[in-house]
C-alpha cells in the first residue's frame, strides 16, 4: 500500500532527473562541438556566417573545375604531357592568387595610420 | 649560483631576441591617428578577413587538387608500372605536411585578427598596434608557407618533365 504511494512520486524524480540529464548532455555536447569548430579553425571558413556573403564568385567557378589524372594505365610520354597540362592548369590558377596574403592590405599606408615626419614607423 | 644567474640571463636575453613582435612604442601623433581612424582601421579589417578567407578556400582547394587528383594518383600509377619514384613519393609527402601548415598558419592567423577587431583602437591605440604587428607576422607565415608548397610543386613539375626525358630516351 505504501509503495503504491510512493510510485507516482518517484517517477516524477525521475523525470526531472531526465530532463535535467539530457539538457546537461545536449549543453555538453554543444559546448563541445563549439570548442572543436572553434580549434580546427573550420569557424573561419564558414561562409554561411553573417557577413560572410560574397559578391565576387569567380573562385568558386574555377573550385567546382577539378583536374584528375587516372592512377590506372600505363606511363608514356603522352600521359605525362596530359598530367603537366592538368597540373599546369591548377599551377596557374594558384600562381594568379600568389599575392593575397601580401602584407600591403595591413601596412600602416593602407590603414592610414603612416607617420611621414621621422616619427616611429613600423610598416612593412 | 654564478651558473643559475647566467643561464637565466641568456634565457631572458635569447627570449627577447627571438621574440619577433617585441612592443614598441607609437609616438603620440601615430596613436592619434589610430584614435581617430578607428572606424575605418576596422572596416579594412572586415575587408582583409573576408578576402583572407575567401582565398583560403580556394587555395585550399587547389592544393587538395594537385596532391589527391594529381600527384597521389600518379605516384600508384607509377608503382603500378615498377616505375616508382622516390622522389615524386618524397615531393608528396612534403606537399601533404605543408599543406597542414599552411592550414594551422591560417587558422592562427584569423585567430589573432579577431582579436585585433576586438581591440579598442579608439582608447588603446598602442595595446592595438602591438596586436597588428602580431597579425602581420602571421600573415606572413602563411605567405611563407605559400611560398614553400610553391617550390615543391615547381620541384614535382621539373621531376615529371625529367621522367618524360627518360621515357623518350627509352630508359
Amino acid at each position: 500500500m505504501a509503495d503504491s504511494q510512493n510510485k507516482p512520486i518517484r517517477g516524477r524524480r525521475n523525470l526531472i532527473i531526465l530532463a535535467a540529464g539530457s539538457g546537461f548532455i545536449a549543453l555538453a555536447t554543444t559546448v563541445a562541438s563549439l570548442q572543436i569548430y572553434r580549434a580546427t579553425g573550420d569557424i573561419y571558413l564558414d561562409r554561411s556566417r553573417p557577413g560572410y556573403i560574397f559578391d565576387d564568385e569567380k573562385h568558386s567557378e574555377e573550385d567546382d573545375q577539378k583536374e584528375s589524372f587516372s592512377n590506372e594505365g600505363e606511363i608514356t610520354v603522352e600521359s605525362l604531357d596530359e598530367y603537366l597540362k592538368e597540373l599546369d592548369t591548377v599551377i596557374k590558377r594558384v600562381d594568379d592568387s600568389a599575392n593575397d596574403y601580401s602584407p600591403e592590405p595591413l601596412s600602416d599606408d593602407s590603414l592610414g595610420i603612416s607617420v611621414d615626419n621621422g616619427e616611429f614607423r613600423d610598416d612593412i | 649560483m654564478r651558473k643559475t644567474f647566467a643561464l637565466v640571463s641568456a634565457v631572458v636575453l635569447t627570449a627577447t631576441m627571438v621574440n619577433p613582435v617585441s612592443a614598441k612604442t607609437l609616438g603620440e601623433e601615430q596613436k592619434g591617428l589610430i584614435s581617430a581612424n578607428c572606424s575605418s582601421i576596422k572596416m579594412q579589417l572586415k575587408t582583409v578577413e573576408k578576402y583572407g578567407s575567401k582565398s583560403r578556400q580556394h587555395l585550399g582547394a587547389q592544393y587538395e587538387s594537385i596532391l589527391t587528383n594529381l600527384i597521389m594518383n600518379l605516384n600508384l600509377r607509377l608503382v603500378k608500372n615498377n616505375r616508382a619514384s622516390s622522389e615524386i613519393a618524397e615531393q608528396q609527402n612534403r606537399l601533404s605536411s605543408e599543406r597542414e601548415t599552411f592550414k594551422r598558419s591560417f587558422t592562427e592567423y584569423s585567430r589573432e585578427l579577431e582579436s585585433l577587431k576586438n581591440s579598442d583602437c579608439k582608447s588603446d591605440p598602442q595595446q592595438f598596434y602591438d596586436k597588428l604587428r602580431t597579425v602581420r607576422d602571421k600573415r606572413n607565415e602563411i605567405s611563407d608557407s605559400m611560398q614553400r608548397i610553391r617550390e615543391i610543386i615547381g620541384q614535382h613539375r621539373e621531376s615529371v618533365v625529367k621522367l618524360q626525358e627518360e621515357l623518350r630516351d627509352g630508359r
